[in-house]
């Protein structure tokens, strides 16, 4: 197909508009977490970075904590994410490799958790999380999530794509499932895993209501919750303030984003092969 | 499945019993327990409960402020699901294009994928909100947020944003696979680029954006409650909460612990309806590849 | 001749009753360690301040160890407690909002304070207390809990605006009428919009209380049983919001929405001249108005012409749970005598802008000279003295309050849209029974 001069320049024009729509919001909040309450409140409003910078990134992280927060969201995201893939790798090892009785039947029952996400279980899963001690607690955050549908298809889908020969050839050497399944399967599932990794990362980090419920303590919460307590903690709403907590709490999903973007548009194909 | 297999009686079942533990403990129990408490009044303090039949859900279906909570959300996916998509659409097409710098663009413009729902309502809220919103000194219209008929608006905007990335990436993906040869052979046949759009690309493009349909409706549903709870809590009048707000309120704010139960129990049929309708795009699917 | 009899049994059995009651002040071990727990719903540096307090009562009383915890917010503590209660692990001590006062006390979960102080003879002197502080929390006559921190409203003025509209900078507008023209002559004077509060029932209550109005039947939920109707879309109520609407309508306020930072922001940004809010924020709102030197008045919160009433206490107060053993009920009793001592509310009140709830506690801060630092404060503090007591303005009390709330903050953001002030109140109001129908159904 030939494009013709004119054509281009009407491409690129649509598509510094559409980056320019997608960007804004966060180009404007970068501009003015620098500057200071007076220079925000200004008008016509200052398009221009501020004098603030230093002042409100200092304010913004020590007013909530958000190095705290933003530890307490690591630490749950990431033992989320290993959790959810170890199980997830088990059960479709399980699913592929073995054949044994009522498996239909417990292959049903992980479908079936499709059906139930947080909001539908609620009102009892907070109860079964505060008998165990759990409210306001790494374990109630992290144990609940564990188990994954989604891991669980994705895995069975990568294993199902593995030469049969491979298999029968390590029976031959004597191999057991086990050994087979560390020594071949998981280097074959390397990058399946990077991509659920990815995935399951930005999810967890990015979660919102069960933090919200399952925690109360100031050390406890996670930063998606800060960024409404420094809201509210902002007495006069300091916006170049919160904006700083913003930026901060945006860059370590973003960092991930452009650094493993290979692995992310592979977890996003699997994602809708499910 | 698998012709060739382990053979180990015991192994299959070492190997489920983590999640399944997982999902009868915090799945499965949780579940049955909220659809059991969805029967029975429960007192706000001391948890005592008095089986009650269908009474919350009578109280439910008699209230109006639910009722409308129901639309509300319903109006709520379907705008977003149209918006978005429509827009991601045109904007996937643009990146399918070939010309220079097209990786720079594809970057700059899923990224928000990133982002939180609850950092969109912060960026929203700074541009829209009534004391000093920096819309608000553009325009000189700041009751954005709380005037009851514009709120909504802004909230549907703020979703549809966040969840751009998402999309574009999807129709990106989609539209790569779309055999060239099939829109060569339409362009012989006289086809402009509008008409091969609708009629070859779009064809090829529908189990995705059904895909897309559903993700979209859950995330509209479910995962908008940051946005909103940053954005407005519910309010101005109530013109922004939908179930979701809706049920956190009652269950977490108000105690109400059956009546939460049996929203709870509604939010399932509309996951069990949504999640259907999946598996029959699937099925579609399979039929065109 | 059988109904003296009668009469004589009754007066036998009273008498028996008296005499147990008596009999049931328990003699502990006053030097017995013990060790109790106390949760609160107080963030940020408040956290530091409490611990303070619970570390100087401690060295008072080394017998007694007290495990402070933050819960998070009200109803994130109260939760807390409840499954606590059910678990076994409760504290001896939890800190709970004004307005789940008559849930508390239905609860079957608390010991009402004032029976706990009369059973190990420690009674506490109410009569010390500021009148709307323990009038809000005495229910048939008993104080259920101590209240801790207690706040008003109060109107903030900015001087210099006011003095550039030609109004009174030392006599602020007190009431509807005087308000509103001084919203109107600052309006004249260049402020396009003099006047905001941001988006709260608790103002629209407050003026209830000071026309010396019911909030709720049943005396203000008061008599002993559970109210069953709001009545607050009576006169009192349809006074204020005409008032308030009409002020929008005309442009003279402006509508902030919800929260508590974007009226603090247009206050200090001087886009409004006046602003409504809680007497906690005078240091903070002094402070942004002095950033861009202009000077700050404070002023009682506007009535009807003529109205008598006066202020309700808002806030919270700390409660006693009922599954102790003596020695920890004692221990408990007295933190919370210690909490509301003159020493502890003088360090409450300098650290946080909550009032001191004693009277002692304010008498000392005047010879302390603390009001001519803090001009401001006095202001709250003679809006409180002046507040008579009377079931009305002791503030109604409600199962259902926090929602009722949200129906009164619908309410008002319908009539910005131009329902009829009348109609949206009738509208909440039943929208707030059905409410209370189900919960006072649920609670028996």
């Amino acid at each position: 197909m030939i494009q013709t001069r004119f054509q281009t320049i009407r491409l690129h024009t649509l598509l510094i508009l559409a980056v320019l729509i997608i960007c804004l919001p966060v180009i404007l909040a970068i501009i003015i977490s620098t500057q200071s309450e007076a220079q925000v409140l200004s008008y016509p409003p200052r398009l221009i970075p501020g004098s603030s910078t230093i002042d409100n990134y200092n304010k913004a992280w020590r007013t909530v904590n958000l190095g705290r927060l933003m530890f307490n969201s690591g630490v749950i995201a990431i033992s989320v994410t290993i959790g959810k893939v170890i199980l997830s790798l088990l059960s479709a090892f399980a699913f592929t490799h073995f054949e044994f009785k009522g498996k239909q039947f417990f292959f049903f029952l992980i479908l079936v958790t499709l059906l139930l996400p947080v909001p539908v279980r609620i009102v009892a899963l907070f109860d079964v999380v505060r008998g165990f001690g759990w409210i306001d607690s790494y374990a109630g955050l992290i144990i609940p999530f564990w188990a994954s549908a989604t891991g669980t298809f994705l895995f069975i889908q990568r294993f199902k794509t593995v030469p049969v020969e491979l298999i029968d050839a390590s029976r031959m050497d004597g191999c057991r499932p086990m050994q087979y399944f560390f020594r071949i399967l998981l280097p074959l599932t390397k990058s399946t895993i990077g991509a659920l990794c990815v995935i399951e990362f930005i999810y967890i980090w990015n979660q919102y209501l069960w933090p919200l419920m399952a925690t109360n303590s100031d050390s406890m919460r996670v930063v998606q919750i800060g960024i409404k307590m420094l809201m509210n903690s902002e007495s006069s709403n300091n916006w170049g303030v919160i904006m700083a907590g913003v930026v901060i709490s945006m860059l370590p999903p973003l960092l991930l984003f452009f650094v493993l973007q290979d692995s992310f548009m592979k977890g996003f194909a699997l994602q809708s092969e499910k | 499945m698998k012709s060739s297999s382990f053979k180990n009686p015991l192994l299959p079942y070492v190997l489920l019993i983590p999640t399944f533990l997982i999902l009868v403990v915090f799945l499965f129990y949780p579940a049955f327990e909220t659809f059991r408490l969805s029967l029975f009044k429960v007192h706000p303090y001391s948890g005592a409960e008095r089986f009650a039949g269908f009474y919350n859900f009578k109280k439910i279906f008699t209230n109006p402020e639910y009722l409308s909570s129901f639309w509300r959300s319903l109006v709520f996916a379907v705008t977003v699901v149209i918006i978005g998509l429509m827009f991601s659409l045109f904007v996937a097409v643009l990146l399918n294009q070939k010309a220079r710098g097209m990786k720079l663009y594809r970057s700059f413009l899923i990224w928000p994928y990133a982002l939180s729902p609850a950092i969109a309502g912060a960026l929203f809220n700074f541009l829209f909100n009534p004391a000093n919103g920096l819309i608000g000194y553009f325009t000189g219209v700041r009751t954005w947020l709380t005037d009851s008929s514009t709120a909504m608006f802004i909230i549907i905007i703020a979703a549809v944003w966040k969840n751009l990335g998402y999309n574009i990436v999807f129709y990106l993906t989609a539209l790569r696979n779309v055999p060239t040869s099939a829109l060569e052979a339409a362009a012989i046949d006289g086809a402009g680029p509008v008409r091969r759009f609708f009629s070859i690309t779009f064809t090829y493009l529908s189990p995705i954006t059904f895909f897309l349909m559903v993700m979209n409706t859950t995330y509209a549903y479910f995962a908008c409650f940051g946005l909103i709870d940053v954005l407005t809590e519910g309010g101005p009048a109530g013109s922004t909460q939908i179930l979701i707000y809706q049920l956190y309120k009652d269950f977490f704010v108000h105690s109400k612990i059956g009546y939460a139960a049996a929203e709870s129990l509604i939010l399932f049929l509309l996951v069990v309806g949504i999640t259907m309708l999946q598996f029959q795009t699937t099925e579609k699917k399979v039929h065109y590849q | 001749m059988k109904k003296t009899l009668f009469f004589a049994l009754i007066a036998l059995l009273a008498a028996l009753l008296v005499t147990s009651c008596k009999g049931d002040k328990v003699k502990v071990d006053e030097n017995a360690q013990v060790s109790i727990g106390f949760w609160h719903a107080m963030s940020g540096d408040r956290i530091d301040l409490i611990q303070g307090i619970v570390d100087k009562f401690m060295a008072e009383n080394p017998n007694i160890t007290v495990d402070v915890q933050y819960t998070g917010s009200y109803n994130e503590t109260l939760n807390k407690v409840r499954s606590a209660m059910k678990s076994g692990d409760a504290p001896q001590v939890f800190h709970s909002y004004e307005i789940g006062t008559l849930g508390l006390i239905n609860s079957g979960m608390i010991s009402p304070l004032d029976t706990i102080a009369e059973k190990y003879d420690l009674p506490i002197d109410w009569d010390d207390f500021f009148v709307p502080v323990q009038s809000y929390y005495k229910y048939q006559g008993v104080h259920y809990s101590m209240p801790f921190n207690s706040s008003t409203p109060l109107v903030y003025y900015n001087k210099n605006m006011f003095a550039d509209a030609g109004l009174d900078t030392e006599n602020p507008p007190s009431t509807f009428e005087e308000i509103r023209k001084a919203a109107e002559k600052l309006k004249a004077s260049g402020v396009d919009t003099p006047i905001t509060w941001n988006l709260h029932s608790w103002y629209f209550e407050q003026m209830i209380c000071l026309q010396d109005a019911p909030f709720v039947n049943d005396k203000n939920g008061r008599s002993g049983n559970l109210p069953t109707e709001v009545l607050f879309n009576g006169d009192a109520g349809r006074t204020v919001l005409d008032w308030w609407i009409g002020m929008y309508n005309d442009g003279l306020f402006l509508d902030v929405g919800p929260g508590w930072s974007n009226h603090r922001a247009a206050f200090g940004s001087g886009e409004v001249a006046m602003v409504m809010s809680s007497s906690s924020d005078v240091n903070l709102l002094t402070k942004s108005l002095a950033e861009k030197g202009w000077e700050m008045g404070t002023g009682y919160i506007p009535r009807p012409e003529g109205a008598k009433g006066g202020v309700a206490i808002g806030g919270g107060s700390l409660w006693m749970t009922n599954d102790n053993t003596p020695e920890e009920e004692l221990a408990a009793l007295k933190l919370l005598e210690y909490i509301s001592n003159a020493e502890s509310q003088i360090a409450w009140h300098k650290g946080t802008g909550y009032f001191p709830v004693r009277i002692s506690a304010m008498d000392q801060l005047k010879s302390e000279g603390w009001f001519d630092e803090n001009p401001n404060y006095l202001v709250a503090f003679n809006q409180l003295l002046d507040s008579p007591e009377t079931l009305n303005t002791a503030g109604g009390l409600l199962g259902t309050f926090p929602e009722t709330r949200e129906f009164v903050q619908n309410a008002i953001q319908e009539a910005y849209a131009g329902k009829p002030v009348q109609e949206a109140l009738d509208d909440a109001a039943a929208k707030a029974n059905a409410a209370i129908a189900d919960w006072n159904d649920l609670i028996q």
